[in-house]
């Protein structure tokens, strides 16, 4: 077993963590011909809630898995506080790992399950009992020491989960989707609870997920997968309100995408015909502009004739803070609007933009459906 | 680290090909040699005649007192001139030498293509004197002259070795042979229709029906399953055979020895492998598939027949095939039920172990016989369920039905025959054991002798199966484990296949052919084991293994990978986390199989009976030789039985109590 001092962690960037920074060096990782992770860079900082968001294969459990040294890479590094780890094997890593299901020993304890990693570290016995005390407290799971986990809800098993990973003192937690075999109400109140364990820790954690809604939640940045390469790196806000695609756009958040092009820096014009102008940023220049992107809370419904476009409320769905509506414009495209204001179903309203981007094409699911 | 996995399968590997291949290899090689053949002469007062019972391969071409002279089909001839003063020459087509070996009544002549063994036996007479009797030979150009007793049979031999198709030849012509091949096959087809008569329509009603002593009934079709399988025979033949105990009470002219009866005693044998695979795969019948054919207008029967059939088919096969396997391969049975009946276990257990005669090829010829009509089956059964899908693995218990009056009558009549049949020897054997036996026929006087002598005198042989059985057992636990989890998570591209195909081997080997392959393979050489402890518990090791290795690779599907990942990223190497982590989670799925490796192990017989050599006799043995050497004290035997369904029966009340704990 390397301790940390063998993997030249001890030296600390940010001093108040006990985290350690991780680099990702032109990382490639292949099974087979299939290349699952094309080149990547990533730097992930000590003390940071990083989180890999992205589809369901995209490669977001690869990476993560190659981080904790179950695969190992084709070409490039894994840099631990500049310490190259590629080719340490994954026992030697002292990282924790969560598991999406649990992965917590069915004939063993709930204690036992937490003493394991102590158990491998050859610490002594009253040792072992005090930190699975400790560490079932941190978790609130004191109670549950002796039971088995069969006898024990999804939610308790995940932080019985997550005590048995933290009990190593890991400078780096790492989760695979950990919370999506629970339920919707049980997520929320899971999720803040690990961030502010994490925080209180001080450890590095990197989150695999495929919620948005909870990566935008708990996250410090978001690396947006999608078909094994990072699509953008940035903090939520910085992924929810300025995406640098189409796909990003449309992956994160609720979004409309009109066909059309730009006709200047400040006007698009829809395929239909009609011509909205205002503020807009572009992907590259007004001349590749194609595709006019908003996101529905930025859009306001106001009386016909009074907006940049006119439009038959389609659908509406009271969702009790706000209504969001369909708008289905004179040509047929279909525009999101969330706001709280009263139409009815059938109305003619008109829209007005306030936030447009544009981008140069349209992402790839878009492409089949055009309703939304 | 990476490694150690794959220096192990590839010891597994090599272990597998020195215990599975090489004794198959054996056969096929003894198969295909056959030696050159064999006349007897007889010398009585200066007259000479060929023993006319006695001549294998050769062909008799003239039989004067003077001169004999043979010839075989390949063209090799031999002759003997008798030229008086109790001398002969023997000639050859090709010139004959002595060999130094030759010594007493036993010379050895060796030409370019034989090797001819001429021994001399003297028949006794009482007044005999006791000098050996008179054998010499000198060779005179060629030839050679043997000075003889004046009253003796003289054997030629060639016992050189050729490349044939001879013994498949004479295997495929033979009356005997066919007639054995054909008994064979009745014997497997008939008991296996006719026990999956009984055993299918009942697993379908106590999968469906709910009743008072359904679990009951189960439990014991499953102690049914693993009975000591030679004592069926031994008790209905003294019920039934011709002056037995019921047809003698019942004035009957009827007997049971013959084929009819070796079929009525596998019938209650086999049934319970039906039984119990049948019912695991109507129980397991995901109930909304029925529901929903139902909903969309199916009648009940019309349901039955295109779902409930088709979806539980490949569990009911795959029991045909289990009751097919143990009817063809049963020994034990036939042998006790006619002694005059030929059946191919019994022709290749009598044809390897009579020493005489060179047989050994015509047993392993048998053997190859055994093994493609066994690997039929196999095919036959392939293709039946080629192309289907198999049952869905239910998502919710079926409901039970409540059964009508009517219905529960009968399935509780049907219980009573089935039970009743298959538990008479039982508790015939309990009776008998506390009996009396006088020179081979029973009395009614109690005794508790016949279990002192058992404790006093053959505790060996309950050591000999319980420690045989055990270290077999241990074995496979070790080896079933661990290869189960080289081929489910290694996957190695070569090596994974290749061990996986000849471990599974043994599942279609007879028991009779796979005592013989042992033995050609481990009496000379580089490792010699028969007449050992040693050959006991490697043959049941091997031969059970494919068992143990199916269901410890039931239970590894059932562990999810992260759980060894989870291990390995709080510290644990590979090699303790398989220790640690996999194999205790393995071991709570594969307890039960090793159960009945384990019961299976003290029971067996087909391939005990064969390798097994004093002192080492196992109780199997013990048993077997009680009950058919005429005049033995049967009691005895009937003590040993008893013991023995102790040692069977608590056990698998344990692992019967555990499941249904775990199905709850
Ligand atoms: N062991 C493996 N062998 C071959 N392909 C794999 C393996 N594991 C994952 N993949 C492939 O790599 C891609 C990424 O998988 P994964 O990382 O599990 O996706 P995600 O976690 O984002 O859903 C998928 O296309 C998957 O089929
Ligand atoms: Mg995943």
């Amino acid at each position: 077993m390397l301790t940390k001092e063998d993997l030249g962690m001890t030296r600390k960037q940010n001093p108040s963590s006990n985290g350690l920074s991780v680099s990702l060096e032109a990382l490639e990782i292949c099974f087979g011909k299939f290349q699952a992770l094309h080149a990547t860079d990533l730097n992930i900082r000590d003390g940071e809630f990083f989180t890999l968001l992205g589809p369901s294969g995209c490669g977001k459990t690869t990476l993560l898995r190659c981080l904790a040294g179950f695969i190992k890479p084709k070409r490039g590094r894994i840099l631990f506080d500049d310490k190259d780890v590629s080719q340490i094997e994954p026992w030697d890593r002292g990282i924790g790992f969560v598991f999406q299901n649990y992965a917590l020993w069915p004939t063993k304890t709930i204690a036992r399950n937490v003493a394991y990693g102590l158990e491998m570290r050859k610490e002594d016995k009253a040792t072992i009992e005090r930190k699975v005390r400790e560490t079932l407290e941190l978790v609130e799971l004191e109670h549950a020491a002796d039971k088995y986990p069969g006898e024990l809800s999804g939610g308790m098993q995940q932080r019985a989960a997550l005590a048995r990973a933290v009990i190593i003192d890991p400078p780096l937690l790492l989760f695979d989707e950990p919370l999506s075999n629970l339920d919707a109400k049980l997520r929320v109140k899971l999720r803040r609870d690990i961030r502010a364990l994490q925080s209180r820790l001080g450890l590095t954690a990197v989150y695999v997920t495929h919620d948005q809604e909870e990566a935008l939640d708990i996250s410090d940045r978001i690396a947006v997968m999608h078909q094994g390469r990072v699509a953008q790196i940035g903090t939520p806000r910085e992924i929810y309100e300025t995406p640098v695609s189409t796909r990003v756009a449309d992956f994160v958040g609720k979004a409309t995408f009109l066909r059309g092009h730009a006709v200047s820096a400040d006007a698009f014009q829809l395929d239909s015909g009609a011509i909205i102008q205002g503020a807009m940023t572009f992907q590259t220049s007004p001349a590749n502009g194609r595709v006019l992107f908003s996101r529905p809370e930025t859009i306001s419904i106001v009386a016909p004739g009074e907006g940049d476009i006119d439009g038959v409320v389609h659908e509406v769905s009271y969702l009790g803070n706000l209504t969001r509506y369909v708008v289905t414009t004179g040509c047929g495209q279909n525009i999101l609007v969330e706001a709280r204001c009263v139409a009815q179903q059938g109305d003619r309203v008109g829209i007005r933009f306030s936030e447009m981007k544009v981008f140069d094409d349209l992402p790839d699911t878009k492409m089949q459906e055009e309703d939304l | 680290m990476r490694n150690s996995w794959k220096i192990f399968s590839l010891f597994c590997l090599a272990g597998a090909i020195l215990l599975v291949a090489v004794p198959q290899i054996w056969i096929v090689v003894s198969a295909f040699r056959q030696d050159g053949g064999a006349f007897t002469i007889q010398l009585r007062q200066g007259e000479m005649m060929l023993v006319s019972e006695d001549v294998q391969r050769f062909i008799p071409r003239t039989d004067g007192q003077e001169d004999i002279t043979l010839e075989r089909p390949d063209g090799f001839a031999a002759s003997v001139s008798n030229k008086g003063d109790n001398r002969i020459v023997f000639k050859t087509s090709e010139p004959l030498t002595i060999d130094p070996s030759s010594a007493g009544s036993r010379l050895v002549l060796n030409s370019d293509n034989a090797s001819f063994v001429v021994e001399q036996t003297v028949p006794m007479s009482i007044f005999g004197t006791p000098t050996a009797p008179v054998f010499e030979a000198r060779p005179v150009d060629g030839a050679v002259e043997i000075t003889h007793a004046a009253r003796s049979f003289i054997r030629f031999h060639d016992r050189a070795l050729s490349f044939s198709f001879g013994n498949f030849k004479e295997f495929l012509s033979r009356s005997v042979y066919l007639e054995a091949i054909k008994n064979s096959l009745i014997v497997t087809i008939a008991s296996t229709v006719l026990a999956s008569i009984v055993a299918v329509p009942l697993a379908w009603l106590v999968a469906r029906y709910s009743f008072y002593g359904r679990s009951m009934l189960i439990a014991l079709i499953t102690m049914a399953s693993i009975s000591p399988p030679f004592l069926g025979a031994y008790v209905w033949r003294m019920l039934l055979g011709s002056n037995g105990l019921l047809t003698a009470a019942l004035g009957l002219d009827w007997t049971i020895v013959g084929l009819h009866g070796v079929i009525w005693v596998i019938i209650w044998l086999i049934y319970p492998l039906i039984f119990l695979m049948s019912l695991d795969s109507f129980s397991s019948i995901d109930p909304t598939l029925r529901e929903s054919a139902l909903n969309l207008g199916a009648t009940r029967r019309r349901a039955f027949f295109n779902v409930e059939i088709p979806t539980s088919l490949p569990g009911v096969l795959t029991g045909l095939y289990m009751a097919a396997m143990a009817a063809f391969s049963d020994f034990g049975t036939p042998f006790i039920i006619s002694l005059d009946l030929v059946i191919l276990p019994k022709l290749v257990y009598t044809q390897f172990l009579n020493e005489t005669g060179g047989n050994v090829s015509i047993a392993s010829t048998g053997s190859i016989i055994m093994l493609i009509i066994a690997m039929m089956f196999l095919a036959m059964q392939r293709v039946v369920l080629a192309g289907r899908s198999f049952a869905s693995v239910t998502s919710r218990k079926s409901e039970l039905d409540r059964p009508g009056t009517a219905l529960k009558w009968l399935i509780y009549g049907f219980g009573a025959i089935v039970i009743g049949f298959a538990f008479t020897p039982h508790v015939f054997v309990a009776i008998t054991s506390f009996l009396e036996w006088r020179a081979g026929t029973v009395t009614t006087v109690m005794t508790l002798a016949n279990y002192s002598t058992l404790f006093t005198e053959q505790l060996n042989a309950v050591w000999v199966s319980l420690s045989t059985a055990f270290a077999a057992t241990m074995l496979c636990m070790v080896f079933g484990l661990s290869i189960a989890y080289v081929i489910v998570r290694k996957r190695f591209r070569i090596i994974g296949p290749a061990l996986n195909g000849l471990v599974m081997t043994p599942y279609i080997i007879p028991g009779t052919v796979f005592a013989i392959g042992f033995i050609l393979a481990f009496n000379q050489g580089p490792i010699v084991l028969t007449g050992t402890w040693f050959i006991l518990v490697l043959s049941y090791f091997v031969r059970m293994l494919p068992f143990s290795l199916k269901t410890s690779e039931a239970a590894l599907y059932q562990i999810h990978p992260a759980v060894e990942d989870a291990a390995m990223s709080l510290g644990a190497t590979p090699v303790r986390v398989f220790l640690g982590i996999v194999v205790p989670m393995m071991l709570s799925g594969a307890i039960t199989g090793l159960t009945l490796v384990f019961l299976h192990s003290a029971t067996e017989l087909s391939s005990t009976i064969l390798l097994y050599r004093p002192p080492w006799t196992p109780m199997s043995a013990v048993i077997f030789q009680n009950t058919i050497s005429p005049g033995a004290n049967f009691g005895y035997a009937a003590a040993m039985s008893v013991l023995m369904m102790v040692i069977l029966y608590v056990p698998l009340a344990y692992i019967t109590c555990s499941r249904k704990k775990t199905l709850v």
